[in-house]
C-alpha cells in the first residue's frame, strides 16, 4: 500500500524535490555515455572504412531535411502571404522563432513512454511547456526542466496531443501518437468533423489553436483516412516527418510562451 | 536484512551494494546504449531482469530490496510517475521468487519459466497505475507492440543473467558455521 501511495503521489512536489537534484547529477553521466556510444545514430557500429559514406550520408540527409522543410513551409507561407494581402496593415506574428539547440542525452528508461532528455535547461532559458522541433517538424513538448537538462514528451507518445490542421483543406483535428509494431512512428489525427475534406497525401501542420504549440510546424503526411457515416468525427493515420527513433538534436522555441489556462479560482 | 552477525552482515551488505550498482548502471544503460539494441522497437529492461534473477536466486527479501532501489533508479529516467517501477518490480518479485523456488526443485534452469510471469506482472501493474493517472492505454496495442516483444527479449536476457547471478550468489552464500 505504501508503494502504491508512492506511485500515485509520484508527481508531487516532494518527490520532484528528491528526483530533480538526482537528475542534475545524472545528466552529465548520460551525456558522457551518449557521446561515447553514439546513441540513436548507430555510432558504435561505424568504422573507419565507411567514414566517407557516412559523411556523404550526413550531407545528403541534411539536404533532404532542408528540402522537406522548405516544401512543407512553402504553401503555408503562400497562404500567409495571401492572408496578409487581404488584411493590410496587420503584422504576421510568430514568424521568427528564437531557438536554442539541445542534444539528446538519453531516451526514456522504460518502454511504456516516449520521452527524451536533452542537455538544455533553465540556465539556457528553457521552461516548462516550450515546444521542441527538429529541422523536419514537431518533436515534442518540454514537460520537466532542471538546471542543465529538460525532459521532452515526444509528439509520437500516445499521451501527447497537438491541435493540427490539414494544410490544403484547413480541416482541424487533434494529433496524437500511436503504438506501432517494430518501433515505427505512427500518429493519428482525430476529431475531424464529418464533411471536412481530408485526403491521403495531405500535409498536417500545427494549427496554433489552444496556444500550446505555435502554428505552422510540420507534423506529417496523411497515409490513411477512416471515415464512417455513423461516426461524429473522422480520423486519419499520419506518417510523421520526424523519425523519432533517430532524433539526435532538437531545437527549443524560446520566444513562444505556451498559454496555460487556469479555471481553478473563478 | 541487516544482521549483526559479522559474516552474514557482510554477505547481506554485499547484496545491497551490488543492488545499488546494478540499479544505477542498468538504469543508465536502459536510457542510453540499450536504445541501439532494440527488438521490435523495445529495449531490454535490464534492471527488471536483474531484480527478477536476484529474487529467484536469493529469495523475496533481497529481491524486493533490489526492486525498490532499481525501480527508483529507472523512474529517474522516465516521465512516468515516480514510484511506478518500484511497485511493479516488487510485485513481480513477489510472484516470481516463490514460483521459481517451486519449479527449480526439479531442475534449476526451469526457474527461467518464472521470468515471463514477472515481466507481465510488472508491465500490467505499471500500465494500470499509469492508466489511473490518466495516461491513455490501448490494451491490445500495448500487448502486441510492447508487452510481447518485452517478454521475449527479457526472457532471453534472463537466460544469460540467471546463471551468472546464481554463480555470484554461491560465492557469497552464508554458511552455517559462521554463527558468532
Amino acid at each position: 500500500m505504501a508503494l502504491l501511495a508512492v506511485a500515485l503521489l509520484g508527481q508531487s512536489p516532494f518527490f520532484r524535490s528528491i528526483s530533480e537534484p538526482a537528475l542534475d547529477a545524472i545528466a552529465p553521466i548520460q551525456n558522457f555515455l551518449t557521446s561515447a556510444t553514439g546513441i540513436t545514430s548507430g555510432g558504435s557500429r561505424s568504422t573507419s572504412s565507411n567514414n566517407d559514406m557516412l559523411v556523404e550520408n550526413v550531407r545528403l540527409r541534411g539536404q533532404v531535411d532542408k528540402l522537406t522543410q522548405d516544401a512543407a513551409r512553402a504553401p503555408e507561407l503562400q497562404r500567409e502571404n495571401d492572408e496578409l494581402r487581404e488584411l493590410l496593415g496587420l503584422r504576421r506574428s510568430g514568424a521568427r522563432w528564437q531557438l536554442v539547440e539541445g542534444r539528446i542525452v538519453s531516451l526514456d528508461s522504460t518502454n511504456q513512454v516516449k520521452s527524451a532528455v536533452i542537455n538544455r535547461g533553465t540556465r539556457d532559458g528553457v521552461s516548462d511547456g516550450m515546444t521542441a522541433i527538429t529541422s523536419r517538424g514537431l518533436a515534442g513538448r518540454i514537460v520537466r526542466v532542471g538546471a542543465n537538462w529538460s525532459q521532452v514528451l515526444l509528439a509520437n507518445d500516445p499521451s501527447s496531443s497537438a491541435n493540427a490542421v490539414d494544410q490544403r483543406s484547413r480541416a482541424r483535428g487533434v494529433v496524437s501518437g500511436l503504438r506501432a509494431p517494430s518501433g515505427t512512428s505512427v500518429m493519428q489525427i482525430r476529431l475531424i468533423p464529418q464533411g471536412e475534406d481530408v485526403k491521403v497525401g495531405d500535409r498536417i501542420i500545427t494549427s496554433g489553436l489552444g496556444g500550446v504549440f505555435p502554428e505552422g510546424i510540420s507534423i506529417g503526411l496523411i497515409t490513411q483516412v477512416r471515415q464512417r457515416e455513423t461516426d461524429l468525427f473522422q480520423e486519419a493515420m499520419i506518417e510523421p516527418y520526424v523519425d523519432y527513433a533517430r532524433i539526435e538534436t532538437m531545437m527549443i522555441i524560446l520566444n513562444h510562451v505556451p498559454i496555460k489556462l487556469d479555471f481553478g479560482d473563478g | 536484512m541487516f544482521r549483526s552477525n559479522s559474516i552474514l552482515a557482510t554477505v547481506d551488505m554485499f547484496g545491497l551494494y551490488l543492488g545499488i550498482a546494478v540499479a544505477l548502471g542498468g538504469a543508465l544503460a536502459q536510457s542510453t546504449i540499450l536504445w541501439d539494441y532494440r527488438f521490435f522497437g523495445v529495449h531490454a529492461d535490464l534492471v527488471l531482469v536483474c531484480v527478477l534473477c536476484w529474487g529467484i536466486v536469493r529469495g523475496f527479501d533481497e529481491g524486493a530490496t533490489w526492486a525498490i532501489i532499481g525501480g527508483m533508479a529507472v523512474d529517474l529516467g522516465t516521465i512516468a510517475p515516480f514510484g511506478v517501477s518500484s511497485v511493479g518490480f516488487v510485485l513481480a518479485v513477489l510472484l516470481t521468487a516463490p514460483l521459481a523456488n517451486r519449479i527449480q526443485r526439479h531442475r534449476p534452469i526451469f526457474a527461467l519459466i518464472a521470468i515471463p510471469v514477472g515481466v507481465v506482472v510488472h508491465y500490467l501493474i505499471a500500465g494500470l497505475i499509469m492508466a489511473l493517472r490518466g495516461y491513455p492505454l490501448d490494451p491490445i496495442g500495448f500487448g502486441i507492440t510492447v508487452l510481447l516483444p518485452a517478454v521475449i527479449l527479457n526472457t532471453c536476457v534472463a537466460a544469460l543473467l540467471l546463471p551468472t547471478f546464481a554463480w555470484a550468489s554461491e560465492q557469497f552464500q552464508p554458511t552455517t558455521w559462521t554463527s558468532q
